[in-house]
């Protein structure tokens, strides 16, 4: 089992070295966009996963440290002495200094009220930077360029990906050295249980605050990299979905295993770039995933992924089996059924189509679907939906394995990746 | 009998109009082991978690060491000498035995808030984990999962975290119920053992155990205290026979 | 004085408004200790199905399908996917609701737009209650504050005074031992849901039509309601009520207060008047957005399980 993860290390590690030079532009800038976003959703994931804090606005740290990396990319335009390379450490800064107070208020409660908090929190810091278009420039936002240090330059592509790299790996080490280090392991006793901790000498919402501001720290300093390769802020960063993405992006990929949310950033990134091209839904395609990981695997992919290879290694189960190919056909069969209901509904309720319609006289023109034509009033294109659905709902209530989450246990997964 | 550790005066408590206990006078000796028992309803449990900090209590004094201890916040109780253990278990499910004894015998070392293991000190934190696990006879399950363990070894590991914690006065909620009479056996034995040479404090309900393990007994009475002495003295003492040992539980 | 009076008035009518909601919320939160992200999208579905309606029943059956629609949404939605997350724990089902959330706000968006729609109070209920001073006031934010105060008063009844409303209050403080008694714990459980939702829902019809309907709505009402309910202390239908009206009178008085950050700063004697006419010119009404959050804050500094919360959470 081990061979095979280091196999896959390997593979990964090569594709991410030899990407400048096979990959165009275009995959560059996803893949930079990837590894910012794991870095925001592994930051995040320090107070989900370790600490079991809920935390539903996390944008407003990332927010601020793109916000604190233009300013400071400002000064060095205008002749700063900082090094450019460095830069993410100022959102990190400013990202701590916030998580701490916002943390010290936050942590004074926790499970729900946590959660709550953090969103009334985040929603604060979104209000004033709507209004204090002086220091967040409003709709527009502002601009910043990057400034060469020294031999490096840094107007490139490559050199934004070389450096959100270099971070990605960095962050990654700190973690995981965090989460196995003595103060790691408190912070998971507090998870485990928040009293007997206190009982055992230790102040836990001074640790529950350091936390906050360490993930904090690091989200801000994933917004320090996103003003490194945007070279611009807005206001837009502290809205909700920011929020909710690494959300998402965390428990999609699986909490409960240290690289589960880079596997969660890796898939929604790719998906909202992919997707936002191909339907105006994608959100709701989003939403729904997120819906069916929650009910059937709360562990994530990452968790899901770990637990098989517990169960190969120990010979309970076939690293692949044809269980997992009925789950195959069944979410394939549900997903298509779906499209089909969505991408229709969705396209007759336009006004684009209504538009259409009126020009047309009263006839409704074809709806584009997986590359046919589809007249929307016929009930065929209903049928291959409602059908596809049906079967695909249909498998899995009939298979006993995949009607219920299997007891996967979300927080014995949490825990053994702790370790 | 030595100096006095753990002293209460005149200690009160009511909950809303009713008073659950009144003028609780208890002085308990450095190194002593002191029992406190009682029919149900006596107010057993208040008394322990005002000593353990639960809660304030609403008139008198707590004195450990001569310092006022009333009403502090657990951790810095526990930072003043005193550790409790809990009557549920409170180990860490999802964490090593290892790792829970760890967590206590940390804080006492003062690595509270440490991100590195370096120096010296980690040698001597890892030796008592070990002495601990040793002595708690657990030195096999040392990598299981604590919540994985059978109900009498969480209830080992549990007091080994209070102890590990270093802490002087050592509060145990009912440390035997719910166990099989081995394993009631074994555990006295280990209590005795990690004890030595710390004041214990305990509350429990198994004439046994308390005869077998406490140096001295208080009997509380609705909320007073009717009598305190030696366990000899106590089964001998007449009020003791009609007021708790007389109606039926022996 | 009558613009204040108004402002007020104004404000009393959106706290009420903010009960409708925050109520059932708390109520959920009290007896099966969920914290009900999608609540607020309850709101916005409550106005949406009213004014898909409206065609077809008239602006009154719009109401009443909106709040039976979404009672019976909250009810599917409690059987068919809460129930069974809930032995993963709590957090698992704020999960849940945040996806549900996320997922209406886009249903709803494929259905009828990103933009806000055309729903709005009839011509029929457009006239004046009353005046105050020069001011005439619409009849219509009466009736929203009629509702909230009778629906109120309906629970209070019906929790209060029949047999149903005992066992539901004894559920709130502990559901195992009403199980134990051998009530249904989990049809309560479900029933409560959907009036809850049902609740939203109504409120959503009404207020939608007064204010606006849009796909933004759930977000942007659902963060104050979160703040109402920790002021309020969750769990508690009491606390609940002060801090709907507390908020919403305090957010539309402040509107009508006329003064700068600048002129409090160097009334204070913290910034020379210079700096209070230039940089810091800036009203103190602007901060409305932000005062519930920084009560929210004052609350958790100072009693942190809100003003009439008890321990538990």
């Amino acid at each position: 089992m081990k061979t095979v993860l280091y196999i896959g290390a390997a593979i990964a590690a090569a594709a991410l070295l030899a990407l400048p030079i096979f990959g165009d532009l275009g995959t560059m800038n996803l893949v930079i966009k990837i590894m910012i976003a794991a870095i925001f959703a592994l930051g995040f994931n320090l107070l989900w996963g370790q600490a079991g804090l809920p935390s539903f606005g996390h944008a407003a740290y990332y927010g601020i440290g793109t916000f604190a990396t233009i300013y400071m990319m400002n000064a060095i335009d205008r002749g700063g002495w900082f090094p450019t390379p460095l830069l993410p450490l100022v959102g990190a800064g400013a990202g701590f200094a916030f998580g701490l107070v916002a943390g010290w208020f936050a942590t004074i409660r926790s499970g729900v009220y946590f959660a709550m908090i953090t969103v009334a929190l985040a929603e604060l810091v979104s209000a004033i930077a709507l209004k204090w278009e002086g220091l967040f420039g409003g709709e527009a936002g502002i601009r910043s360029i990057r400034t060469d240090w020294g031999p490096f330059s840094f107007q490139s592509t490559t050199s934004v990906y070389w450096l959100t790299l270099i971070w990605m790996l960095l962050v990654m080490a700190f973690l995981f050295g965090l989460q196995r280090s003595p103060f790691g392991l408190v912070v998971r006793g507090i998870r485990e249980r928040e009293l007997r901790v206190r009982f055992l000498g230790y102040d836990t919402h001074r640790v529950k605050t350091l936390v906050f501001a360490i993930s904090a720290a690091v989200s801000g300093l994933a917004g320090g990299l996103l003003a490194i390769s945007d070279e611009s802020a807005s206001m837009v960063l502290f809205q909700g979905s920011g929020s909710a993405f690494v959300v998402l992006n965390t428990v999609i990929g699986g909490a409960g295993v240290f690289l589960g949310p880079v596997i969660g950033a890796a898939l929604t990134t790719s998906f909202a770039y992919f997707g936002a091209n191909l339907s105006h839904f994608w959100m709701l395609y989003l939403g729904i995933a997120f819906v069916v990981t929650v009910m059937y695997a709360p562990q994530g992919i990452g968790g899901a992924i770990a637990q098989r290879a517990r169960a190969v290694k120990a010979g309970e189960k076939a690293a692949f089996g044809t269980g997992d190919l009925i789950g195959i056909v069944a979410f394939a069969l549900t997903f298509l059924g779906l499209i089909f209901l969505i991408e229709i509904t969705g396209t007759i309720c336009s006004e684009q189509y209504r538009a259409s319609i009126a020009s047309a006289k009263g006839v409704w023109p074809p709806v584009r679907l997986l590359g046919y034509d589809f007249n929307p009033l016929s009930p065929l294109p209903w049928l291959i939906g409602l059908l596809s659905l049906g079967a695909g709902i249909a498998i899995v209530v009939a298979q006993p394995h995949l009607r219920r989450p299997r007891l996967l246990d979300l927080v014995t997964t949490k825990a053994e990746a702790g370790k | 009998m030595s100096a006095t550790t753990l002293s209460l005066s005149s200690v009160q408590k009511s909950f809303a109009m009713v008073r659950v206990l009144e003028a609780i006078d208890l002085d308990i000796a450095k190194g002593e082991r002191h029992a406190l028992i009682g029919p149900n309803g006596a107010g057993k449990s208040t008394l322990f978690n005002l000593i353990s900090g639960a809660f304030a209590p609403t008139s008198g004094s707590i004195q450990l060491n001569g310092a006022s201890v009333a009403g502090l916040v657990p951790h810095k109780l526990n930072r003043a000498g005193l550790g409790r253990s809990f009557q549920i278990t409170h180990v860490f499910d999802k964490l090593t035995v290892r790792e829970n004894i760890r967590l206590a015998v940390m804080g006492r070392f003062g690595k509270r808030w440490s991100f590195l293991r370096r120096g010296a000190v980690w040698d001597e934190i890892d030796r008592e984990t070990d002495a601990l696990i040793a002595g708690a006879n657990l030195s096999p399950q040392s990598e299981t999962n604590a919540g994985d363990l059978a109900y009498s070894e969480q209830r080992a590991v549990e007091i080994c975290m209070t102890v590990g914690t270093g802490a002087e006065v050592i509060l145990l909620d009912e440390p035997t119920a719910g166990m099989s009479r081995e394993e009631t056996a074994h555990i006295i034995t280990f209590i005795r053992r990690i004890t030595e040479g710390r004041t214990l404090v305990m509350v429990e309900h198994d004439m046994d155990v308390v005869f077998n393990l406490a140096d001295r007994v208080s009997v509380l009475v609705n909320g007073r205290i009717l009598v305190t002495g030696t366990p000899s003295e106590i089964r001998s003492d007449a009020r003791v026979r009609e007021a708790y040992l007389g109606d039926g539980e022996h | 004085m009558e613009t204040l009076l108004v402002a007020l008035l104004n404000g009393l009518i959106y706290g009420l408004l903010l009960f409708m909601i925050s109520s059932g919320l708390t109520l959920i939160f009290g007896m099966m200790g969920i914290l009900n992200f999608a609540h607020a999208s309850f709101y916005m579905l409550g106005a949406y199905l009213a004014f898909t309606a409206i065609h077809m029943f008239g602006f009154w059956g719009g109401v009443v399908f909106g709040t039976l629609g979404v009672a019976l949404i909250g009810f599917v939605c409690e059987r068919y996917l809460l129930r069974h997350v809930r032995r993963f724990g709590h957090v698992q089902e704020l999960l849940l609701t945040f996806g549900l959330f996320f997922a209406f706000e886009e249903v709803v968006k494929l259905f009828y737009g990103p933009y806000a729609v055309a729903y709005s109070v009839p011509e029929s209920l457009r006239f004046t209650a009353f005046h105050i001073g020069e001011v005439s006031y619409p009849f219509f934010r009466v009736l929203i504050g009629l509702t909230a105060i009778v629906m109120f008063a309906a629970i209070f009844c019906l929790l209060r005074f029949t047999r149903i409303g005992l066992v539901v209050r004894a559920a709130v403080l502990n559901p195992t031992m009403v199980q134990a008694l051998g009530y249904n714990v989990s049809v309560i459980f479900s029933a409560m849901f959907a009036v809850g939702a049902g609740l939203a829902g109504l409120a959503g019809a009404m207020g939608g039509a007064y204010y606006t309907t849009n796909p933004n709505m759930a977000t942007e009402l659902g963060v104050i309601v979160f703040v109402v309910v920790v002021v309020g202390g969750l769990g508690s239908l009491g606390g609940a009520l002060i801090a709907s009206l507390l908020i919403g009178v305090l957010v539309s008085a402040i509107v009508y207060v006329d003064v700068t950050f600048g002129q409090i700063l160097s009334a204070v004697g913290l910034v020379s008047d210079e700096v209070a006419r230039s940089t810091l010119d800036v009203p103190l009404s602007s901060a409305a957005g932000v005062l519930p959050f920084l009560l929210m804050l004052l609350v958790l500094m100072f009693r942190p399980q809100g003003i009439a919360g008890d321990e538990r959470a």
